[in-house]
């Protein structure tokens, strides 16, 4: 018994060693592969794996939603992170980056005979980046651009103008509950979709300036601005606002969900979710702007919470074997080209940022209206992408959690989140 | 069963009894099939009904697409296949090993350092174990594979299946093996041949826990296995609850067919599912 | 004895294929964990010592930490209080039951074979409040008090997925409970009856004593089970909101996995073993002092 055991770890590690020698293996993690309902975007992957497969063996990691990032940060832990593979902006960055662990972008541009640095825009860059651009460790692919809509039907029978100020969304909330309608489809399930709303509140009442203050630490959590956030929040809360099952229906789908069957009155969403938002709903909606918070000082029709939020990153150490060089290069070189990006705008609806006009005739109407909708506005980084590290990116995002429950003051937030950021500078200065 | 009726007890009593007993277990029977009933029926509503009309059968068109959809979305095939495979080749390892190790601990050589040393096991909470498995088993090449799953399966149910196997196995007389070494067997000889078909029960017991813990297995294989080739039935059903899903019909339909073959099983085998645990918990 | 001669070799080749992956990836990975428990790594670059420091935050600066064990001990609690009681009763009743045994047997057990995370998920849907039949149930019966925020509202966060757990595994005590109850051998019964005993009398004075070796192995195994409970609060509402419906293991998950402190998650995962152990120490010692010899 115990021979044979020993017989069979000998031949497995001998097989690991002989598989090594071989053609490369490319790990590519992500969570935009096999969606319920496929994309042809995902099929086009595979036809190019397929083309390739003589040079490079490809292995798929597929994980939904956000876990992916807790996959990525086990693999990060066992030192095995993939080849290349999705992932967040900014903070979510910083512990890969401060171990060297990805590939500065440079090292491949200068390599792409597809791909150049002005693709894509500068401010997208600079969200790979934790030194305002000069070393960019990632592709700005996906923005996360907040859009809302109102169901046009809804208002109409009960007699009602979209919202233009805090009072009137309190009234009409009123209305809503009255009839068994969820006013505003904004839950809150690990963070999800509540900060965004967090964020548009408070870039009203303080502007960008104050968000970038976070990151580094010289603006507190505690600031009057997001104090009084908080406190609107809670008013809107109270008022009914939101869906009273605030962690049931949180999170993107189950709000979406609401909308589609006509059980809620507006939602703010996201490029990722567009393409599950069903025809008819988008034909009988409007694209309206959030309503102005008392005392702000941008208006909400200025700007929109978003920033480029997730895209394509590299393993440095895989990038540097030269065996895995020229596959790497050639898959980059696919996946960011015109062709593939169009593919993910149109049958992902993703929202593309590389600079590139796409092919409206193939985009769903939902999409060209936010398109219109996002036209000559600010744009400003939604605040989760703000949070220096994962640490207090994941503080914040429960905190949301709690604050949308009632379970925490608006005081006992803003003093949750800050208690997280002071661990956080403490330990990083 | 009237072995339990006394004499003493006036008949009005016992009727009246009797109907409050009845009334009680079919008040459960209720609570516990009323969950799977709501979820079969909203499986083949569409959203909008499930939101509108929680209660009762579909009213306009009887979604039947949710199942093929959930199928294919959840990619319900393969994966039932791996927890098949996977669960499969854990529980007999599990039943081999650990009865190995009872055995020798119960009547070869007792050890309270042993016994003690393997039911610590039972009070680890894996998910304490998450990392250091990962990093181990990334040392061994055996990342992202259906192998290291099986490993992991019969690691962490050793413990209890070697607890229960050991009590078990302590009350079989010694004469059994007295007889057969008189007779010439060896002792593995005697440990296949003659004490695991009488331990039968037990292993049933055994078998069935791991079975069933390792067929539920959720956290372990979110971690270890991410090719998607090789996911769980587990996975597969929460690829249908991912955070952009907005069709609650489909998801009711990918929770029915995931349990359904399950059911189907349990059904057909529920005679020895439970004349297995009996037995086990007799001797346990 | 004959038993004795030739045990050297045999032991060794029957032990080691347990002992050898026991070892390897439980008691290794225990001990690693320990290791990353007693150092402040965020899941990469160097592990530096800091001796037991992360042990005397968890403990004392950490007021999270107090109500996470508070909500793990409110599950041990109805687990203890509801499903051995139930399993035996049910398993009593049972027994006693002519028509309907078979089926009253399947259905009790049913909710065990599925898997925790199909339960889990069903549920999430069930007790969301706009999308489950409870609101509209309760608009049928024309009472409010159904329309409840099940999975939002913190008071009744907790209790509903504690409720989970505890009707999917209260099976299995039952069906250990019948087995038992059934194996009680009929002439202590009968001699019972002939002393005029009724029905109540004859569970709590012979039935509840006789069975006390397994009610023992089913009160550990629930406190421990209930201790290491992660999937059902995971995927109804990821323990939250914030962490009123967090057990030690999803708070150990969250540290360990969503906010990267690895050394803090293994803290409380040992924290979870010491429970368990000091549980099940106490316990033994405790019941040693009550078996029922006859």
């Amino acid at each position: 018994m115990r021979r044979k055991i020993l017989g069979m770890v000998i031949l497995l590690v001998l097989l690991a060693s002989v598989g090594a020698g071989a053609k490369p293996t490319i790990r590519y993690a992500t969570s935009w592969l096999q969606r319920v309902g496929g994309s042809e975007w995902e099929k086009q992957i595979y036809a190019y794996a397929d083309a390739v497969k003589d040079k490079v063996t490809f292995k798929w990691e597929i994980t939904q939603g956000d876990d992916l990032r807790t996959k990525i940060k086990t693999d990060l832990a066992a030192n095995n992170l993939p080849d290349v593979f999705n992932y967040w902006t900014r903070g979510s960055l910083k512990t890969m980056v401060d171990a060297g662990k990805l590939m500065e972008v440079h090292d491949y541009l200068k390599n792409s005979k597809v791909v150049k640095w002005e693709d894509f825009p500068f401010d997208d860059w600079a969200a790979y980046s934790l030194d305002g651009g000069k070393n960019v460790y990632g592709f700005p692919i996906e923005g996360s651009t907040a859009f809302m809509l109102a169901n046009k039907k809804l208002f109409a029978k009960y007699n009602l103008k979209y919202p233009k100020t805090e009072a009137e969304l309190l009234a009409v909330s009123k209305v809503f509950n009255a009839n068994g309608i969820v006013p505003l489809a904004i839950g809150s399930k690990g963070g999800n979709p509540a900060h965004f709303w967090v964020g548009e509140i408070f870039y009203q009442l303080a502007g960008d300036a104050q968000g970038q203050g976070f990151t580094n630490g010289t603006v507190k959590y505690t600031t009057p601005e997001m104090l009084r956030t908080a406190q609107l929040i809670e008013e809107q809360r109270k008022a009914g606002v939101f869906p009273k099952d605030t962690l049931a229906n949180g999170d993107f789908g189950p709000a979406v969900a609401l909308y589609n069957e006509g059980k809620a009155a507006m939602i703010m969403s996201f490029p990722w979710m567009i393409s599950t938002f069903s025809k008819d709903i988008v034909a009988g909606s409007d694209y309206i702007y959030a309503p102005a918070m008392p005392g702000a000082k941008n208006l909400p029709t200025s700007f929109i919470v978003g920033g480029a939020n997730h895209g394509l990153v590299v393993n440095a150490a895989s990038y540097k074997d030269p065996a895995k060089q020229a596959a790497l290069t050639d898959f980059l070189d696919f996946f960011l080209s015109d062709k593939q990006m169009n593919l993910l705008a149109s049958t992902l609806g993703l929202w593309v940022d590389k600079n590139m006009t796409l092919d409206e005739k193939m985009l769903s109407p939902l999409y060209v209206m936010t398109g219109k909708g996002v036209r000559g506005k600010n744009l400003w980084i939604n605040l989760w992408t703000r949070m220096p590290d994962p640490t207090t990116a994941e503080v914040f995002s429960t905190a949301a959690d709690e604050l949308w429950a009632g379970t925490i003051t608006p005081q006992g937030y803003v003093d949750e989140v800050q208690k997280s950021l002071d661990d956080y500078f403490a330990s990083n200065r | 069963m009237d072995l339990y009726l006394s004499t003493g007890e006036s008949r009005l009593k016992r009727r009246s009894l009797a109907t409050l007993k009845y009334a009680f277990l079919v008040f459960l029977v209720i609570l516990n099939l009323v969950p799977f009933a709501w979820t079969l029926l909203s499986s083949i509503k569409d959203t909008n009904e499930i939101l509108a009309n929680s209660l009762a059968l579909p009213h306009g068109v009887v979604k039947w697409s949710n199942y093929p959809m959930a199928w294919i979305g959840g990619h319900l095939a393969h994966t039932f296949f791996n927890s098949v495979m996977v669960a499969g080749t854990a529980v007999i390892i599990i039943l081999l090993f650990s009865s190995m190790a009872a055995y020798i601990v119960a009547r070869v050589k007792p050890s309270l350092l042993l016994y003690s040393f393997f039911t610590m096991g039972i009070m680890v909470p894996v998910h304490a174990l998450l990392v250091p498995l990962f990093v181990e088993t990334n040392f061994l090449h055996l990342t992202n594979s259906r192998l290291s799953l099986i490993v992991i399966y019969v690691a962490v149910n050793f413990s209890l299946c070697f607890f229960i196997l050991y009590g078990f196995l302590k009350t079989i007389p010694n004469e059994l093996e007295e007889a057969a070494t008189i007779d010439g067997a060896s002792r593995s000889r005697t440990f296949f041949r003659i004490i695991l078909p009488i331990a039968k029960p037990g292993l049933a017991t055994v078998g069935i826990f791991a079975l069933i813990t390792c067929w539920n297995e959720y956290l372990i294989p979110l971690v270890m296995v991410t090719d998607y080739a090789k996911f769980m039935l587990s996975q597969g059903v929460a690829l249908l609850n991912a955070q952009n899903n907005v069709d609650y019909g489909l998801l009711c339909a990918g929770v029915s067919i995931s349990a359904a073959p399950v059911v189907v099983l349990y059904i057909l085998f529920q005679e020895q599912v439970i004349k297995g645990m009996t037995a086990g918990a007799l001797k346990g | 004895m004959s038993l004795r001669k030739g045990a050297g070799s045999f032991t060794v080749a029957f032990l080691a294929p347990g002992l050898v992956i026991y070892v390897a990836f439980v008691v290794l990975p225990v001990a690693l964990s320990l290791y990353y428990s007693l150092t402040n790594w965020n899941g990469v670059g160097p592990q530096r010592w800091v001796g037991i420091h992360n042990y005397i935050k968890m403990f004392s600066q950490d007021p999270k930490y107090w109500t996470v064990v508070k909500n793990s001990f409110f599950l041990v609690g109805l687990a203890l209080i509801v499903q051995n009681p139930m399993g035996i009763f049910l398993a009593y009743l049972v027994s006693r039951t002519k028509h309907g045994y078979k089926l009253f047997r399947s259905i009790y057990f049913l909710p065990v074979v599925i898997s925790a995370s199909a339960t889990a998920v069903m549920f999430s849907v069930i007790f969301n409040n706009q999308v489950g039949p409870f609101n509209q149930l309760g608009k049928f019966l024309g009472v409010s008090f159904l329309n409840v925020n099940w999975l939002s509202d913190p008071a009744t966060v907790l209790p509903v997925v504690a409720s989970v757990q505890v009707w999917q595994y209260m099976g299995i005590q039952f069906v250990v409970f019948l087995a038992a109850v059934q194996s009680i051998p009929s002439d202590i019964i009968e001699s019972a009856l002939l002393d005029g005993a009724s029905s109540v009398r004859m569970l709590f004075s012979i039935v509840v004593p006789l069975l006390w070796e397994v009610v023992q192995i089913c009160v550990i195994w629930t406190v421990t089970g209930a201790l290491k409970a992660f999937d059902h609060a995971w995927l109804m509402t990821w323990g939250g909101p914030g962490i009123a419906s967090t057990y030690l293991p999803v708070y150990m998950f969250r540290m360990a996995f969503k906010e990267s402190s690895f050394s803090y998650g293994t803290t409380i995962a040992m924290s979870i073993l010491v429970f368990s152990l000091v549980f099940t120490v106490f316990f033994k010692r405790f019941m040693s002092r009550s078996t029922d010899q006859f």
